[in-house]
């Protein structure tokens, strides 16, 4: 079965989100890291750096 | 030997105007470093890459004084070189199985990847499934 995309992921692309454990929605958000690890308890989530909209080649 | 399996995750990119959806090889792994903090977060395993490298925010994090680590640039895309800190004693925890490695941390990189030396070589086999969405990871 193939991953659900997450709704509204789109709005955070180049900033930080915490995702829940299933990965299915946004907790928090921020422009840095810090800002949302302070935001969450980091043990029930997933941090994630959203990539940009356009094609990306690290 | 274990194999853990990973979907593929739905990356929003905008293409002629419009939002889709693209799928890339971005799993969850947890991360610590001696013995420390364990942290969650998703990692792209990119092949391409030639070592682990983390943003610079997450290890410090997870304890690390990043700028005293054994400085190094690393190239990528565009001939672009980014400052960048070595470290031994990082752990990758995938599905709870650790992988006993070393990273590289820059202020320059936001996506944490999981690379050739530091990943790949400390795994016995990766396969990527493109058509069915899904990475098999053996550990």
């Amino acid at each position: 079965m193939k991953q659900k995309p997450i709704k509204g992921l789109e709005k955070y692309v180049e900033q930080w989100v915490a995702l829940d454990k299933n990965k299915s929605k946004i907790v928090a958000h921020g422009k840095s890291f810090d800002e949302v690890y302070k935001k969450v308890d980091r043990e029930k989530v997933i941090f994630m750096a959203v990539p940009p909209l356009i094609p990306y080649c690290p | 030997m274990a194999d853990y399996k990973f979907r593929y995750f739905q990356s929003p990119r905008e293409q002629n105007g419009k939002l889709i959806y693209v799928p890339i090889p971005l799993i969850d792994i947890v991360v610590n470093f001696k013995r420390g903090q364990m942290l969650n977060v998703l990692a792209l395993v990119d092949s391409g890459a030639s070592v682990n490298l983390f943003p610079a925010s997450l290890g410090e994090k997870l304890g690390i004084n990043i700028r005293k680590g054994k400085k190094h640039k690393i190239a990528g895309i565009g001939d672009i070189q980014i400052e960048s800190f070595f470290y031994e004693g990082i752990g990758i925890f995938i599905e709870g199985h650790k992988i006993e490695t070393n990273a590289y941390f820059s202020y320059q990189q936001q996506i944490p990847l999981l690379g050739q030396n530091g990943f790949f070589d400390k795994c016995d086999k990766i396969l990527f499934n493109r058509r069915e969405e899904e990475i098999i990871i053996t550990v």
